[in-house]
């Protein structure tokens, strides 16, 4: 009886080590390859950690060649050797000189190649801006929608509904020739506005507001409070597990936008958000820059992690919208 | 304390009437309780009386101030709901200063971080936190203030919850069915404390239930509801003894009221499975009746007595402790007779015996075909004797 259970129980937790994998394979390799040298990225080799412990940046060692001046120059301190002998032991010295542990490499590339904290900080600047307008357009629309009576409420709510099955690629060139002819390409309105009204927003708080008890609005208004500041003061403050659940979905889905980014801003680099960032690293010829490219992409996705396992609890309890009783 | 009085209101929603004409005086510092069936209108009129619900028609006038164009929050009064709706995320200390914040402090002095160093506002904040104090020290629950709602039991909800309403010193008190969801026990002794709290305060308390325990139990005057209208409004004692109507007879009183059929000749004797009752009905048309009489006006008696008027078969014993119910079937037909009886005649009866039973003279109610109360002349001998007008 027993064992039989534990067979059963055993199938599911196949299935979703299985699903896992499939799910964590592509970040595995985002930070190994962020870990490991181009030589051992290239040759597949060196397990997840990489085990080279320097290795020579050959871009640094071609840059800093030494020319006939270098070599001139460096007479005096290599008496009695001709030119390809200073040649070589200049080289060795640069060489020397450019080599460093792999990881240091990469992910001081990562930072040196592109301006990546400006990047962050766009990131942060505009998935902020997005989150906090559209908590300011949702709660009190979401509000009237689950407990205010009006005529039309039923055909509003509909609207909302039928706006969450447009897909944003849909109407993303109207908007963009609406924000062109307004001359807001290239700023970071143009990052931030069309995302300030979602109406997945709308929706998901509108149904969490709908099991927040009626009495407990009705007490608000006995007390005096006008309908503002129940939305406020009574409805965000018990909406705080909804409100989680509904960051997350917004924060992942505009930090890690590269589609309307890619749309809006077009050649300002000092807007550029962490995916566009990324880019950077597409163009290089020698397509050896997978070590700093993939250190790029485990710093820009690594806050997005840490929020989620800082938030984990609370951010499944507003899924299930279970938060509050 | 004043008095509120409701004038032919009516309610609907959509297509359904609601209310319909209620019309109710409630007295200044009085207990006053609306009871009646689920669904019968009690919270709209509540609601009504509260301003969170426009009546369709009809005045609300608190203190002689026809208040249907005022806003909930400035009509002075306090609800206190069934499922307590205190703030979650606030403290019970915080909760009970919310209305008193509100009414008392300016906006500015209620912007948040801010507010509490505009002048006045330390002042005004210190005398919150004394009212807040002294009423959590009436109520009992000065150690639970700094507890947030969901670290309470439900009774301390309760208080707290009522600690909110009355910290206002509003002009009278809504309560919408506040004891429903504490366990029996606490119900009882709530109902104790609530009375005296109302003797204690002096407001006017407006009391929804559908229980008629504490209707009865609780209230200056009772006023029973049903379908929108209220049928009867008076004490508890006259609603349940001189109910209006059968419908009134039936929903108060518990173990429910018996009904038996009856029949009314033109001389107004009533007749009841072959038994004439003494009285007379004065100016009635013969017809049909009900006749309701009280399992406390039926009692059991040997089988040979004089005053044997049913005879029936026990179906049922229930035992309460202090009082017995015998549940019978009466010989002549499907009529089911509760009859009350001491505990001691659960050893003469089991189920299946055949039983008799006498009636308390001049207890019975009796009913039209309509259901209203059809009155009875006054028995010559006990005229004045008491007010109840019997058959
Ligand atoms: N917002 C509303 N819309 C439509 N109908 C409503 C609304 N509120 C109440 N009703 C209807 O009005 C009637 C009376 O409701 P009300 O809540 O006043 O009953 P109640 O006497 O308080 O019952 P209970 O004892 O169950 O609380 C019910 O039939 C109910 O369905
Ligand atoms: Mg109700």
């Amino acid at each position: 009886m027993n064992r039989i259970h534990y067979l059963g129980e055993s199938w599911k937790h196949l299935i979703l080590i299985l699903g896992s994998m499939i799910v964590i394979l592509p970040f595995y390799v985002m930070v190994s390859f962020s870990l490991k040298s181009p030589g051992q990225i290239e040759r597949n080799e060196g397990g997840f950690f990489g085990t080279e412990n320097s290795m020579v940046d050959e871009r640094c060692v071609k840059l800093r060649e030494p020319d006939r001046n270098a070599i001139a120059a460096a007479r005096d301190r290599f008496e009695g050797l001709d030119d390809t002998q200073i040649y070589r032991a200049l080289l060795a010295e640069i060489e020397t000189d450019c080599s460093m542990h792999p990881i240091v490499y990469n992910y001081s590339k990562a930072f040196s190649e592109a301006p990546l904290l400006r990047y962050l900080m766009n990131g942060v600047i505009v998935t902020v801006s997005i989150f906090v307008i559209q908590v300011i357009v949702a709660l009190p629309c979401a509000y009237a929608l689950a407990k205010l009576r009006f005529r039309g409420r039923g055909f509003v709510f509909g609207m909302v509904i039928f706006c969450l099955l447009i897909p944003v690629h849909a109407i993303a060139l109207p908007l963009y020739i609406m924000l062109a002819k307004v001359g807001l390409t290239n700023t970071y309105a143009a990052l931030i506005i069309p995302w300030t009204i979602s109406v997945f927003g709308i929706f998901l708080m509108r149904q969490f507001f709908m099991t927040v008890p009626d009495d407990l609005i009705d007490a608000a208004r006995m007390d005096g409070m006008s309908e503002f500041w129940i939305v406020w003061k009574v409805m965000l403050p018990t909406a705080i597990p909804a409100l989680l659940a509904f960051a997350i979905f917004s924060v992942v889905a505009h930090w890690n936008d590269y589609f309307w980014p890619r749309i809006v801003v077009t050649g300002n680099r000092d807007l550029f958000t962490p995916p566009l960032g990324l880019r950077e690293f597409k163009g290089d010829a020698d397509g050896s820059f997978f070590g700093p490219m993939m250190a790029t992409a485990t710093i820009i996705v690594m806050p997005l992690i840490v929020a989620f396992l800082l938030a984990q609890r609370r951010f499944i309890e507003g899924i299930t919208l279970s938060g509050m009783k | 304390m004043s008095h509120i009085q409701v004038n032919a209101i009516e309610k609907s929603f959509a297509d359904t009437k609601v209310l319909q004409g209620v019309q109710l005086d409630i007295r200044g510092g009085e207990f006053l309780t609306l009871v009646g069936p689920s669904g019968c209108g009690k919270s709209t009129l509540l609601r009504i009386i509260a301003g969170l619900e426009r009546q369709t028609s009809g005045d609300v006038v608190i203190a002689g101030r026809n208040v249907n164009g005022v806003r909930a929050s400035e009509r002075d009064l306090a609800m206190v709901f069934q499922s307590y709706a205190l703030y979650p995320h606030l403290t019970v200390r915080d909760n009970m200063m919310t209305p008193l914040r509100l009414r008392d402090l300016s906006k500015a002095q209620r912007t948040p971080l801010v507010g509490r160093y505009l002048p006045g506002s330390k002042k005004k904040l210190a005398g919150i936190r004394e009212t807040v104090e002294e009423t959590a020290d009436i109520l009992k629950i000065r150690e639970l203030l700094a507890r947030k709602p969901g670290q309470l039991s439900g009774g301390q909800r309760q208080r707290a919850a009522l600690g909110r309403a009355m910290v206002r010193r509003p002009v009278a008190f809504l309560m919408d069915e506040p004891l429903s969801n504490l366990d029996a026990a606490l119900r009882v002794h709530m109902r104790a404390e609530l009375t005296d709290l109302h003797r204690r305060l002096q407001a006017t308390f407006v009391y929804v239930t559908h229980d008629q325990a504490e209707a009865l139990t609780m209230s200056s005057r009772v006023a029973v509801m049903m379908d929108g209208r209220i049928l009867q409004l008076d004490t508890p004692m006259a609603v349940y003894a001189d109910p209006v109507s059968r419908r009134v007879a039936e929903f108060i009183g518990s173990p429910k009221i018996n009904i038996l059929p009856g029949r009314l000749d033109s001389a107004g004797r009533v007749t009841v499975l072959g038994h004439s009752m003494a009285r007379r009905i004065t100016d009635a048309a013969a017809q049909s009746v009900s006749v309701g009489i009280r399992p406390e006006h039926l009692i059991d008696v040997p089988t040979d007595s004089d005053a044997a008027e049913y005879v029936g078969v026990v179906r049922r014993l229930e035992h309460l402790g202090s009082d017995l119910y015998i549940h019978a079937s009466l010989s002549d037909g499907q009529e089911m007779l509760i009859i009350r009886s001491d505990p001691d005649a659960a050893a003469r009866y089991s189920y299946g015996d055949p039983i008799t039973i006498a009636q308390v003279k001049g207890a019975a109610l009796i009913f039209d075909d309509k259901g209203d109360r059809l009155r009875t002349a006054p028995k010559k001998e006990s005229a004045g004797d008491d007010a109840l007008e019997v058959a």
